[in-house]
C-alpha cells in the first residue's frame, strides 16, 4: 500500500513553478486558480450586466436604441440570465470562493488535485469562449430564454434557432466538465486534507456551505448535461427526444412524440438545486462575516449546518414549482408546493439565526458588515415573495409577470451578489494584502442597496398589475394603466445608476491595490485559518513548514474570561477552559 | 452513523484535540483522497445514468398497452400514471428495436475484463508482479475489445439504415452506448497510467491506489451496462 505522510511532510502536490506563465498561468496553485475564475467570472458578468442595461433602456424607452429589435431583446434576456446564473454566480462562488478559501479554511496546502483544477479552469474558460463566440455566429446567439424550452429553441422563428443555440448548449456541457472537474477536488480536500484537529464541526460555515453546494452541482448539473446533449441531438441529427409532432410555418417537421415536457422536468431538476448551488455559500460566508463583525459566536451553529444540508437534500424534490403553468396533473403540484413550503422552516432558521448573532453583540458597521445585513434584508423580502409562488394558485396567475422577476432577482440574484461584494471586502486584505478605501465601499454600499430595491420593488407592483415578463414592448394593452411606464422609467434609471455605481467598486479594489495602506494579516480580528497565514497574501503552500493545528471551533468571539474578544483556531485549551470531554 | 455522531458534536465545548478526530483530521493523505474522488464521480454518473432512465421510461408512453394481456395492461399502467403525473402526453411511436447477438458477445467481453481486474486485485495484495502484468493488461485489452464490439453493433446497425433519428429506441441506444463508451475511455486512461508504471517495475505500493481504484470503476460500469443492455432487452 501506499505508504503514509503527513500533509506536512508531503510536498509531492507543491509543483513550484519557476517562470511567470507557470506562476500566474499554468498555475496549479490553487489561489491562482481562484483569481482567475473570479476575474473571468467577473469579466463575463460585465457583459451580462450591460445587456441587462441595455433591455432596461428598451423597456424604459421603447425603440429609443434602434439595435435593440425584438431578436435581439430576446438574445439579451437569455444570455443575461444564464451568464449571471451560471457563468457568473456559480463559477465566483465555487470556481473563485471555493478554491481560494477550502485549503486555506482548513488548513491545507492546497487541493488535493492541483492538476485538475488547473484543467477546471481552462476548460472552464473555453466554455465561456464558446458562449460569447455565439454573439459572433450567423443568426446571434439563442433568444430561447435562459430555460431553453423546446420545441421552440430549436425551431425556426426564434433568434439563434440555428448556430446560436448549437453555441449554447456546447458551452453548457463543456462547463459541466469544467465544473465536475473542480467540483471532485473540492469535496474531496474538505472530506480528505484538513488538517489535524479540524473535525467537520469546527469547520467554519464558509466551508459547510461551498462543500454543500458543491454537492448539489454534482448530482444536478448531469441532468443539465443530458438535457443538452439530448437536445443538441434532436436539433443536428433529427432525434425526437424533446420534439413532438409539430407544424412550423406550414411544413411538418421530421419529429414525432417526443416530449418537450420531459425537458422541462430535466433542465429543472438541475434548475432549483442550481438556486441553492449560488444560495448555500452565500448562507455559509454572511454567517461567517456576521459572527466576524458582530463578534459573536454564530447562534446556533449545529443547526445553521443541518439547515444547510437539509435544504441541500430537500432541493431535489421541489423542481417541478417552475412548472407549475406546465399542464401538470394538480396532484403534483400539491406535492411540490408542500415540499417548497417545508423548505421555508430550515431557510427561516438560518435567518432567525444570522439575526439572533447580531442580538446584542458587538456590531462593528464596516464594509463587510453592511452588506452581510443588506443580504438579510434582501433575501427576507426575495424569501418571502417565494412563499406566494410556491403556492399553486398564487403562482398561476403570477407566474408570467414581473412578481417573479422581481422575486428570483432579489432572492438569487441580488442577495448572493451582496455577499459576494461583502466576501470580497471582507477577504480583499488577505488576498491583496491591501486595505480598501472606507468611504468609497460605504458609497458603493449604499447606492447598491437602495438602487435595488428602487429596481426590484416595483416590479413586484408591476406583475400584481399583471404585466407580463419577457415582452419586448407592450403596445396597445388595455389593463396596463399609464403608471406602469413612469414606474419602468424609474426602475430603468436606478438600474443604469447601480450599473454605474459598480464603477466605484472597481476603482476602489484597482487603486487599492497599487496605493491602498499596507493591510494588517488580521484586520478584522477573525478567528479562522485563513487570517493565520504566516504570509499576506499567503505564498504558495500556505503555511510555511508546519501546518496548522486545530483546537476549537471557529467561533470563540467574546470569550468571558478572555484576553481578546476572539480566540484563533490554533490556540490551545487555556487552563480554566474544560479540554476535549472524550 | 460515524458522519451522524460527527454532525451532533457540540463544538463549542470541544477544545483541543484527540488523534481520531475526523476522517482526514490527523493530515493523512493516502489511497483515500483518489477512491473518495472515484467514488463522488460514480455518485455523478450514477446520477446521469439514472435520468436517462427515467427518460426512457418516461418516452416508452404508451408502449406494451395490450388490453389483452393483464400483466402488460397493469406494467403499462404504471408508466402510463407516471406519465400522466408528470404532465407528459403517453407517446405511441416506439418501436423496439432487434438488439444485435454481438451485444451479448460484448457483455460476455466486458464480464471477463471486471473478472481480469478482479484477479489484478488479488495479485497485488500478494505482491505477484508478474501476474499483475498479466491480469492487468488483459483487463484493459478486454475493455478495448468491448468498445470495438460496441462499434461494430453501431456500424451493423447503420449498414440496415437503423440510424438514431429512425426511432426513439434507436436513438437512446446511441446516446446510452456513447455515453458508456466514453465513460470507459476515461478509465482506459486511468488503465494507461498504472499499467504503464506497472510495466517500468513499479513497487506494489506506488500503483495500488490505481489498480483499486480502476476496478471498481470497472465493476461500476459493468453494472451500469448490465442495467442499461437489460432495460434495451425489455423494452
Amino acid at each position: 500500500m501506499t505508504t503514509y505522510t503527513t500533509i506536512a511532510e508531503d510536498t509531492r502536490p507543491l509543483h513550484h513553478p519557476k517562470t511567470w506563465i507557470g506562476k500566474y498561468v499554468w498555475s496549479q496553485d490553487h489561489k491562482v486558480i481562484a483569481i482567475q475564475y473570479s476575474l473571468t467570472a467577473v469579466g463575463v458578468g460585465l457583459v451580462a450586466l450591460v445587456l441587462s442595461g441595455l433591455m432596461r433602456m428598451q423597456l424604459a424607452f421603447p425603440g429609443m436604441l434602434e439595435f435593440i429589435t425584438p431578436d435581439a431583446y430576446y438574445q439579451f434576456v437569455t444570455m443575461h440570465g444564464m451568464i449571471m446564473v451560471i457563468y457568473l454566480l456559480t463559477a465566483l462562488l465555487l470556481g473563485g470562493f471555493g478554491n481560494y478559501m477550502i485549503p486555506l479554511m482548513i488548513g491545507a496546502r492546497d487541493m488535493v488535485f492541483p492538476f485538475v483544477n488547473m484543467l477546471s479552469y481552462w476548460v472552464y474558460l473555453l466554455s465561456v469562449i464558446v458562449l460569447m463566440a455565439s454573439f459572433f455566429v450567423p443568426g446571434g446567439p439563442t433568444g430561447a430564454g435562459w430555460t431553453l424550452y423546446p420545441p421552440q429553441a430549436i425551431t425556426e422563428g426564434t433568434p439563434g434557432a440555428g448556430w446560436g443555440i448549437i453555441m449554447m448548449l456546447t458551452s453548457l456541457a463543456i462547463f459541466i466538465v469544467a465544473f465536475t472537474m473542480g467540483g471532485l477536488n473540492y469535496v474531496t480536500t474538505v472530506l480528505q486534507a484538513r488538517t489535524k484537529g479540524m473535525t467537520l464541526m469546527r469547520m467554519p460555515c464558509t466551508i459547510w456551505g461551498i462543500f454543500v453546494a458543491t454537492i448539489l452541482g454534482l448530482l444536478a448539473f448531469p441532468a443539465l448535461f443530458v438535457a443538452a446533449i439530448m437536445m443538441t441531438l434532436d436539433n443536428t441529427i433529427g432525434t425526437s427526444f424533446f420534439m413532438p409532432a409539430i407544424i412550423s410555418n406550414n411544413v411538418a417537421l421530421d419529429h414525432s412524440g417526443g416530449s418537450p415536457i420531459l425537458f422541462q422536468h430535466l433542465f429543472w431538476f438541475f434548475g432549483h438545486p442550481e438556486v441553492y448551488i449560488v444560495a448555500l455559500p452565500a448562507f455559509g460566508i454572511v454567517s461567517d462575516l456576521i459572527a466576524t463583525h458582530a463578534r459573536k459566536n454564530i447562534f446556533g451553529y449545529r443547526m445553521m449546518v443541518w439547515a444547510i444540508i437539509i435544504i441541500g437534500a430537500l432541493s431535489f424534490i421541489v423542481w417541478a414549482h417552475h412548472m407549475y403553468v406546465s399542464g401538470m396533473n394538480p396532484y403534483f403540484g400539491f406535492f411540490f408546493a408542500t415540499s417548497t413550503l417545508i423548505i421555508a422552516v430550515p431557510t427561516a432558521i438560518k435567518v432567525y439565526n444570522w439575526v439572533l448573532t447580531l442580538w446584542r453583540g458587538d456590531i462593528h458597521l464596516r464594509v463587510p458588515m453592511l452588506f452581510a445585513i443588506g443580504f438579510i434584508f434582501t433575501f427576507i423580502h426575495g424569501g418571502l415573495t417565494g412563499l406566494f409562488l410556491g403556492n399553486v394558485s398564487v403562482d398561476v396567475p403570477l407566474s408570467d409577470t414581473y412578481f417573479v422577476i422581481g422575486h428570483f432577482h432579489m432572492v438569487m440574484g441580488v442577495s448572493p451578489i451582496m455577499v459576494v461584494f461583502g466576501a470580497i471586502y471582507h477577504w480583499y486584505p488577505k488576498i491583496t494584502g491591501r486595505m480598501w478605501d472606507t468611504m468609497l465601499g460605504q458609497a458603493h454600499f449604499w447606492i447598491t442597496f437602495l438602487g435595488v430595491y428602487a429596481i426590484y420593488l416595483p416590479m413586484h407592483y408591476l406583475g400584481f398589475l399583471g404585466v407580463p415578463r419577457r415582452y419586448y414592448e407592450m403596445g396597445e394593452t388595455a389593463f396596463v394603466p399609464e403608471s406602469v411606464h413612469l414606474a419602468n422609467v424609474g426602475i430603468t434609471i436606478a438600474a443604469l445608476t447601480v450599473g454605474a455605481a459598480q464603477l466605484i467598486f472597481f476603482y476602489n479594489l484597482i487603486y487599492s491595490y497599487f496605493k491602498g495602506r499596507k493591510a494588517d494579516p488580521n484586520p478584522w480580528g477573525a478567528t479562522s485559518l485563513e487570517w493565520l497565514t504566516p504570509d499576506t497574501p499567503p505564498a504558495h503552500g500556505n503555511w510555511g513548514p508546519d501546518l496548522p493545528k486545530v483546537y476549537r471551533w471557529a467561533y470563540d468571539y467574546s470569550v468571558p474570561g478572555a484576553a481578546q474578544d476572539f480566540i484563533p483556531q490554533t490556540t490551545p485549551p487555556g487552563p480554566d477552559e474544560t479540554p476535549h470531554d472524550h | 452513523m460515524k458522519l451522524l455522531r460527527e454532525l451532533t458534536k457540540k463544538p463549542w465545548l470541544e477544545k483541543g484535540f484527540d488523534s481520531d478526530d475526523g476522517p482526514g483530521a490527523d493530515g493523512i493523505r493516502g489511497p483515500a483522497v483518489a477512491a473518495t474522488g472515484m467514488w463522488f464521480y460514480v455518485g455523478v454518473a450514477s446520477v446521469m445514468f439514472s435520468l436517462i432512465i427515467a427518460a426512457y421510461v418516461l418516452r416508452l408512453g404508451n408502449y406494451g398497452a395490450d388490453p389483452a394481456s393483464a400483466a402488460a395492461a397493469k406494467a403499462s399502467l404504471a408508466w402510463w400514471t407516471l406519465a400522466a403525473i408528470c404532465g407528459i402526453p403517453p407517446a405511441d411511436d416506439w418501436a423496439p428495436m432487434a438488439e444485435p447477438f454481438l451485444l451479448w458477445i460484448n457483455t460476455g467481453v466486458l464480464i471477463l475484463s471486471s473478472i481480469a481486474w478482479q484477479r489484478a486485485r488479488g495479485d497485488l495484495r500478494s505482491g505477484r508482479m508478474d501476474k499483475l502484468r498479466i491480469t492487468l493488461t488483459a483487463g484493459g485489452l478486454l475493455a478495448l475489445v468491448f468498445l470495438a464490439g460496441q462499434l461494430t453493433v453501431w456500424r451493423t446497425l447503420m449498414a440496415s439504415g437503423q440510424f438514431a433519428p429512425d426511432g426513439p429506441a434507436l436513438a437512446f441506444f446511441y446516446l446510452i452506448t456513447a455515453l458508456h463508451g466514453l465513460h470507459m475511455l476515461g478509465g482506459l486512461f486511468f488503465w494507461g497510467r498504472t499499467t504503464a508504471m506497472v510495466l517500468n517495475g513499479a513497487e506494489p505500493a506506488e500503483v495500488a491506489t490505481g489498480v483499486n481504484v480502476c476496478a471498481i470503476y470497472w465493476h461500476y460500469l459493468l453494472i451500469v451496462w448490465v442495467v442499461m443492455f437489460g432495460l434495451l432487452l425489455i423494452t
